[in-house]
């Protein structure tokens, strides 16, 4: 069980009071995975129905702060990226 | 003296009008493990006051340890707002020394350039990884340095800057040679990318010789990885006095211009001087100008402080070294007096 890597990024370092700030986090775990669970059900006639259900093991649940505190706003997610914003 | 120079010295948490906003996310995963990123932004007044800083080589100061030197300016004009400057070369493990270390726990600031690359090497040897584990080290021996001031009470905001490299434009190579604007800016956010992992208190600033702002552009690294524009504006000892001020002034404008993301980005006179050159023989024989044509040109400086201000520009530091070198009583240091004043007024 790995501890999750995180990677913080800003398309600039400095701000001007007022300005929107925004923060991408890059996170990965290598126990991370996506699993595909599949069910096929045949009747006595030889016909088949198909159902499939996605897993996601060991997802990430971001969380960001900063001092001094600010109200930061989730504005894109997907499975390894989370982008936030807040303002200067 | 200490406690006195603490209280006489004008900074605080906002040094220079620029305050830090540390950033921290934390990733949980389904079994409770925690991993956690950093990263470190500042936050610019808009109209911020302008803060002096020094570099001090005199001439007259051969023998002179560096603490010396500046204890010796302090000695001429008091404690400086700004930053006390230093100059690590090729082959240097940038490591803070016994001095730097001291002067940050004695509450000085310190802006230093490292040449991150041994003697021979090009720009391209950090850019590609090869100095990694030096770069490492020093951030984090500068990073010590700073809690290590810190718990000794003076606040964190600005305490040292890094220029990794400078003046690029005087040192650029063909294709193939290791020194190309790409393999600078491989460089600069090398270096970059390090300290703000393992020395998150060390501000970046990026520092060009900025006389052909276009010219300087090709070398920008890009806003994410730089705190401050940097640039170094001199004029020679034939040159009109008010041409100084009008350097900074427009060079520092420009750059913010057109230099992508740095509209906003405080601006950083790494350098500065009246009579550059290296011939220390009286202009027209050597490059040193007169006394008052030094005064003339940081008179200049100080009745356009409000136009520097609006250019961005947090630190003018100023080259009290070879031919740029100050007086003990002439007219130049007289003047390099009643700017430093106003600075602080």
């Amino acid at each position: 069980m790995a501890v999750p890597t995180v990677a913080l990024s800003s398309p600039k370092l400095a701000y001007a009071p007022g300005e929107l700030i925004e923060v991408t986090v890059d996170h990965a775990d290598t126990d991370r995975a996506t699993l595909v669970v599949t069910s096929v059900v045949t009747d006595s006639t030889g016909a088949s129905g198909t159902g499939s259900l996605t897993i996601e093991v060991d997802q990430g649940r971001v969380t960001i702060s900063s001092t001094p505190a600010k109200t930061w706003t989730l504005k894109s997610a997907t499975a390894g990226r989370s982008v936030y914003t807040t303002t200067a | 003296m200490d406690a006195e120079v603490r209280h006489r010295r004008p900074f605080g948490l906002h040094h220079h009008g620029v305050s830090t906003l540390a950033v921290t996310a934390k990733v949980t995963d389904s079994t409770g493990q925690v991993g956690t990123g950093t990263l470190s932004l500042t936050i610019t007044d808009p109209t911020p006051p302008v803060a002096l800083g020094h570099w001090r080589n005199r001439a007259g100061d051969t023998g002179l340890a560096w603490r010396q030197r500046f204890d010796a300016a302090e000695a001429q004009f008091g404690p400086f707002a700004g930053h006390w400057r230093d100059y690590l070369g090729p082959g240097s493990n940038g490591q803070p020394s016994a001095a730097h270390k001291q002067a940050l726990l004695d509450g000085r600031r310190i802006f230093f350039n490292w040449k991150p690359w041994l003697s021979g090497q090009s720009w391209a040897t950090v850019g590609n990884g090869s100095r990694n584990t030096v770069i490492t080290a020093a951030a984090q021996a500068w990073q010590a340095a700073i809690d290590a001031a810190v718990a000794a009470g003076w606040p964190r905001a600005g305490m040292v800057w890094l220029a990794p490299g400078h003046e690029p434009e005087n040192d650029e190579g063909a294709a193939g040679s290791g020194m190309t604007p790409a393999d600078w800016i491989a460089m600069q956010r090398q270096v970059a990318s390090i300290f703000a992992a393992q020395a998150p208190d060390v501000r970046i600033v990026w520092v060009c010789m900025g006389f052909e702002p276009t010219n300087s552009a090709r070398f920008w690294p890009g806003a994410d990885a730089v705190h401050y524009v940097g640039l170094d504006p001199y004029e020679r000892a034939p040159d009109p006095a008010w041409q100084m001020a009008e350097r900074i002034i427009s060079r520092s404008t420009t750059l913010r211009q057109i230099l992508p993301g740095a509209a906003a980005m405080p601006v950083v006179i790494a350098e500065w001087g009246p009579d550059l050159g290296g011939d220390m023989n009286p202009y027209p024989t050597g490059d040193r100008g007169t006394d008052q044509h030094r005064a003339d040109a940081i008179t200049g400086v100080r009745t356009r402080l409000a136009e520097v201000t609006a250019a961005g520009v947090v630190e003018l530091d100023y080259f009290d070294a070879r031919t740029d070198g100050l007086t003990d009583t002439g007219p130049d240091a007289l003047a390099y007096l009643a700017l430093k004043t106003a600075t602080e007024s």
